[in-house]
């Protein structure tokens, strides 16, 4: 408890700090102008082309589990990817808004079951005469993929608002669990498939064939690298102009989004409902690059264990950090690969490495660079080469 | 990689992947053991034709996203010739396009398979196979109404199916059709509702920890009814699920059969028995009923690769596998294999067995010999 | 009629499962404020351990001094991890992990060392690379340990004022780590545990109940009521004092690292209860408390993160609707009661059941 009160006590001195003008109205924190409030775009920018590029870049051939020379290293990448398209999604609800909505899981299935069935070739018309198992794995409503995508997503998107809107009533931990049941009770209802209506198809508890999309007959690894890619440039985009408006950097120096909205007279729970629609869109559109990925969709995959590791992906990062989801989502599926065949201390070691990079950096990986910028000899370093600079 | 050239031999990769570790470890283990097991033997006979044989398995934890990562690695960086008793089947069809990919052949027991794939040949019955084979056995006993325990996924769908589809073959009706959550120990619910229907007949599919504890649950309300699971489920040979209730629950207990009995005095079954009890390598602890398994599975395999005549090409392969149809694989211990061309034809192997069990004896004795369901 | 019964027995039992891992974390919450997510993979831990003392292959303890060890077990155990891996987090000394860091893996390097020499990414050195003699591996398995244990030391920051989401990581990765172990020493057969009143039952007209029925009902309601009068004796009180506003606490004199490696013994030595019994009275496997975490929490914030009766009957609730849900309409139904529970309880009363309830921020 006092532990909660100290932070609460740091947040509002934060805000009273805001500069407000001569009338009262509180004027943002300024964006940082010319060239490094560029800088930030021009880094985006050349990591997405280099990523872009990487199926043809003999860089990371050395890297066995990364190697995109490979189905398996561009298979892992794309993992990576769709893993952290959706941690950029969570990331804006919890490390951003300070929201916790942990639905995620649930909305990477609808993504990933919704454009399978959507996309699936047309069979099955007549549900009980088709032969069980086998064709109902296959059948759907035959959409084009590029239709089923965007539809899916922005019906996520809306299931998200949707969720997020009584949730706004809720807080902290009631509002994560009352999410996190609501994420498992669609996982619960894609397998309830025969009970409900069989016309959802979505061949109840066991499992959907993935009709591959070949983006430009590039086959199916690269295709899924792509669209994971894209799942994580366009989630990117929306994180980055969803925290860089005003309010956006009000957050960034509050943290919370009743403490920052609440006084300045701002509906927070708009800004709530677009951060659940937004992280929605993010996971179900992760979540249909994870399916074209795997080509095989089941319920079991979007148990409690996969919001873990979406969870472990983000934290690890960094939350809160624009390259958190992405740096965590590496040494997340980096950790998993490597130490396969230990087989029966896989999950001791990930468990182990998860604890000890906790305990070194609470704040995640993606707070490295700041940890070594406030870190005591790095100061003294800067110190002594100002006073040289001076004397010189 | 389109197969070897015809006569180049040498060391040949199989690659598989098991559920080693996690949730199905039970059976991962052994099945992983007895393919091991009977790679060691064979390369420690000369091989064949020229050809010794690597194994080179990963662990899926029964995860498709691991699955399917083991099957690419497995193709594009150990470079296998082909996969033999890949289980996890839930997750086979993630690997689809890789197979299909890469060509490489897919020798296992696969439930259920999508009998479009050139590359898949399923060697075992299906568990609606072994489903019905179950409820053909009810009716044999005179029951007339059946009752269907099943987990909420593919096991508890193909269960149903099953009772489905022999309901019109048998006329019995269907009383209840329960369902239990995975991974979940709250059993009472089905159980109940099976008990006030009164089942002659159960058929169950579940995890070993949830068949016994409907087992238990039977029993403690003085309800007998014939009760029959698919070979995995019963862990029929072993102890896996007789071993989780008490003794007068598991007695009667039926299981079907894919492969024949750990302890069948037949030569095969005492040579698999003794090279499984000398065997030191991965998987050694797992039950033995899932290791005869897949060593009598790799053994058709080998017996295949014999036939194939030192052209290891995939189309020869191919052309060699779908004429067996004509000149099944006969191992003792599993059903003829009879593979046949497409469509439907890489089904290779169907019907089942049943085995029942006395807590007596503390064994399983076969009831029924290995046949189709009636139809 | 009584089938109904039937069914609601059926969900008080597994009700009380729910409780008790939800008391469990409500404990470890309320006095230390860590959401402890591998509260149910510790109490499985305690609950192998009764059974291997008791009906494993070589030791064979009689039932009653395998509990007693394995209890205890579960309250040490709970209590060393405080010790280890909480404390450095919470704002306390992080020696002791420094110490367990450098032994543990000096003690593990030696096999490294022994087979594999220097890791990967110096060995391509001409020289290094393979397997060293035990005498180079033992130097410099043991040379590392002060470097490791200076490392710990320096790098592992005492962190007055950290938000709940390292504290979560951290207990997932613990979770990891220890469903490994129990994975390693115990094997991954699902085991049954023989108690004395194993499968014996008793009618009560047309309703039957297990023995191990009313010995987890009985011993959840009775850890409840224990736990009730422990909150309002003099430690209980200054555990709440610690939790309600540690810095005055502490002034007053309170020890915050004893009263939180009480609390950790306590809540490790509930979950231990809850897993033991459920594995009694069912089975004892791996699986177990993946399922039963999220319960438990459910549980707890049905009441409020602060209420232990509160918590109590929240997870009695959510077995019983389960239970009668499952039998009463379908079984299909019954996995998604719990989740249905807890959204409607909380859509309806966003600040928790019960008055005692307050606002948490996170």
């Amino acid at each position: 408890m006092a532990l909660l009160e100290k932070r609460n006590l740091e947040r509002y001195r934060t805000l009273a700090s805001v500069k407000t003008n001569s009338s009262g109205f509180p004027l943002y924190p300024p964006k940082a102008s010319g060239i490094k409030g560029q800088r930030r775009l021009i880094t985006s920018t050349g990591i997405f082309v280099i990523l872009a590029f990487l199926p043809w870049l003999p860089i990371l051939g050395w890297f066995t589990i990364f190697n995109p020379a490979t189905n398996y290293g561009l298979g892992n990448i794309a993992y990576v990817f769709a893993y952290a398209a959706a941690g950029v999604g969570f990331n804006l609800l919890i490390g951003y808004s300070g929201t916790l909505g942990l639905a995620h899981a649930g909305i990477f299935a609808l993504g990933a079951y919704g454009t399978a069935i959507l996309s699936a070739p047309q069979e099955c018309l007549d549900y009980d005469t088709c032969e069980t198992i086998i064709r109902p794995a296959v059948a759907g409503y035959g959409w084009p993929f590029l239709v089923a995508l965007p539809v899916v997503c922005i019906v996520a998107a809306l299931i998200g608002a949707l969720v997020g809107f009584p949730a706004a009533r809720l807080k902290g931990f009631y509002l994560a669990i009352a999410t996190l049941a609501l994420g498992e009770l669609i996982v619960k209802l894609i397998s309830l498939d025969a009970k409900l209506w069989s016309g959802l198809k979505t061949n109840s508890g066991t499992g959907k064939q993935v009709p591959i999309f070949e983006l430009f007959g590039s086959g199916q690894l690269k295709s899924a690298y792509f669209i994971s890619l894209a799942s994580l440039i366009i989630t990117f985009v929306a994180y980055v102009i969803y925290t860089e408006n005003r309010l956006g950097r009000t957050l960034k120096a509050v943290r919370d989004i009743e403490i920052a909205t609440g006084p300045l007279g701002i509906s927070g729970t708009y800004y709530k409902l677009v951060a659940f629609g937004l992280s929605s869109f993010a996971a179900a559109f992760a979540g249909a690059a994870w399916a074209q990925n795997s080509a095989f969709v089941n319920p079991t995959s979007f148990r409690t264990r996969l919001l873990v590791f979406l969870l472990v992906v983000l934290i690890l990062g960094g939350l809160g950090k624009l390259w958190g989801p992405l740096i965590g989502a590496f040494v997340f599926v980096y950790l998993r690969q490597e130490f396969q065949d230990q087989q029966k201390l896989l999950f001791f070691l990930i468990g182990v490495a998860l604890m000890l990079a906790i305990l070194l950096l609470p704040e995640g990986f993606a707070s490295l660079p700041d940890r070594m910028r406030d870190s005591r000899w790095v100061q003294d370093l800067r110190r002594r080469f100002k006073s040289a600079k001076v004397s010189s | 990689m389109p197969g070897l050239e015809k006569g180049v031999g040498g060391t040949i990769k199989i690659g598989t992947s098991q559920p080693f570790t996690g949730r199905a470890a039970v059976a991962g283990e052994a099945l992983l053991g007895g393919l091991q097991m009977a790679v060691d033997e064979i390369n420690a006979a000369g091989g064949i034709d020229g050809c010794d044989f690597i194994l080179a398995w990963e662990d899926d934890r029964y995860e498709i996203e691991q699955m399917v990562t083991n099957v690419r690695k497995l193709i594009d960086v150990d470079k296998v010739w082909g996969f033999v008793g890949t289980a996890g089947s839930q997750a086979i069809p993630s690997t689809y396009p890789a197979i299909e990919g890469a060509g490489t052949p897919l020798w296992g027991p696969i439930s259920p398979a999508n009998q479009d794939i050139k590359e898949i040949y399923l060697t075992n019955p299906t568990r609606t196979e072994q489903g019905k084979i179950c409820i053909d056995y009810f009716v044999s006993q005179g029951a007339e109404t059946i009752a269907v325990i099943g987990q909420d996924n593919e096991m508890g769908v193909e269960a149903l199916a099953a009772a489905k589809a022999q309901e019109s073959v048998h006329g019995y009706e269907i009383v209840a059709e329960e369902e239990i959550e995975v991974l979940s120990d709250v059993v009472a619910p089905a159980v109940l509702a099976v008990i006030e229907s009164g089942a002659d007949g159960v058929l169950t599919a579940l995890d070993n920890a949830q068949n016994g504890l409907v087992l238990s649950g039977f029993h403690e309300a003085g309800y007998n009814p014939l009760v029959c699971s698919d070979a995995g489920s019963a862990g029929a040979g072993g102890i896996n699920t007789v071993s989780l209730t008490e003794p007068e629950a598991a007695d009667g207990y039926l299981g079907a059969l894919q492969v024949a009995l750990p302890d069948t005095d037949s030569e095969f079954v005492n040579n698999w028995r003794a090279g499984w009890e000398a065997y030191d390598g991965p998987g050694k602890d797992g039950a033995p009923n899932f290791s005869l398994q897949t060593y009598s599975i790799i053994q058709a395999f080998f017996v295949l690769w014999d036939r194939l005549d030192g052209n290891y090409t995939y189309e020869n392969f191919h052309a060699v596998a779908e004429t067996l149809v004509d000149d099944p694989i006969l191992i003792p211990s599993i059903p003829p294999i009879a593979c046949g061309p497409l469509p439907g034809g890489h089904q290779c192997a169907s019907g089942a067995g049943v085995a029942v069990y006395s807590s007596a004896t503390e064994s399983w004795t076969q009831v029924k010999a290995f046949e189709q369901p009636a139809s | 009629m009584s089938d109904l019964l039937q069914q609601i027995v059926a969900g008080l039992e597994a009700g009380s499962y729910y409780a008790l891992i939800g008391l469990a974390i409500v404990v470890v919450m309320k006095s230390t404020d860590v959401p402890n997510f591998a509260q149910a993979e510790m109490g499985l831990m305690a609950a192998y351990m009764c059974w291997w003392l008791a009906d494993g292959d070589e030791i064979g303890w009689p039932f009653w001094l395998a509990i007693l060890v394995g209890f205890a077990f579960a309250a040490v155990f709970g209590a060393l991890v405080q010790f280890f891996l909480i404390r450095p987090l919470t704002g306390l000394s992080n020696q002791p992990l420094a110490i367990l860091a450098a032994i543990s893996l000096g003690y593990a390097l030696i096999d490294l060392f022994q087979d594999n020499g220097l890791p990967f990414f110096i060995d391509w050195i001409p020289g290094l690379g393979g397997g060293y003699p035990l005498g180079v591996s033992l130097v410099l398995a043991i040379l590392s340990v002060p470097l490791v244990y200076i490392f710990m030391k320096k790098f592992v920051k005492k962190m007055d004022n950290v938000d709940h989401f390292p504290l979560l990581l951290l207990t997932i990765g613990l979770t990891f780590a220890l469903g490994s172990l129990i994975e390693i020493f115990f094997g991954n057969q699902p085991q049954k545990f023989n108690t004395p009143w194993s499968g014996n039952i008793f009618n009560i007209g047309d309703t039957r109940i297990g023995y191990d029925q009313v010995v987890s009902i009985g011993m959840g309601l009775a850890i409840a009521i224990g736990l009730a009068i422990f909150f309002r004796s003099k430690w209980g009180v200054r555990m709440r004092a610690i939790a309600e506003d540690g810095t005055t606490a502490r002034l007053l004199g309170i020890n915050a690292g004893v009263i939180s490696l009480l609390a950790w013994a306590i809540g490790g030595l509930v979950a231990g209860a809850a897993m033991t019994l459920k594995g009694g009275s069912t089975v004892l496997e791996l699986g177990s408390a993946e399922g039963l975490i999220l319960k438990g929490f459910i549980a707890a914030v049905l009441g409020g993160f602060v209420s232990l009766p509160g918590t109590f009957i929240g997870g009695m609730v959510v077995g019983v609707a389960e239970a009668v849900a499952g039998g009463q309409i379908s079984t299909s139904l019954q996995p998604t009661m719990a989740l249905l529970i807890v959204v409607i309880v909380l859509f309806l009363y966003p600040d928790g059941l019960t008055r005692e309830a307050k606002l948490r921020e996170v």
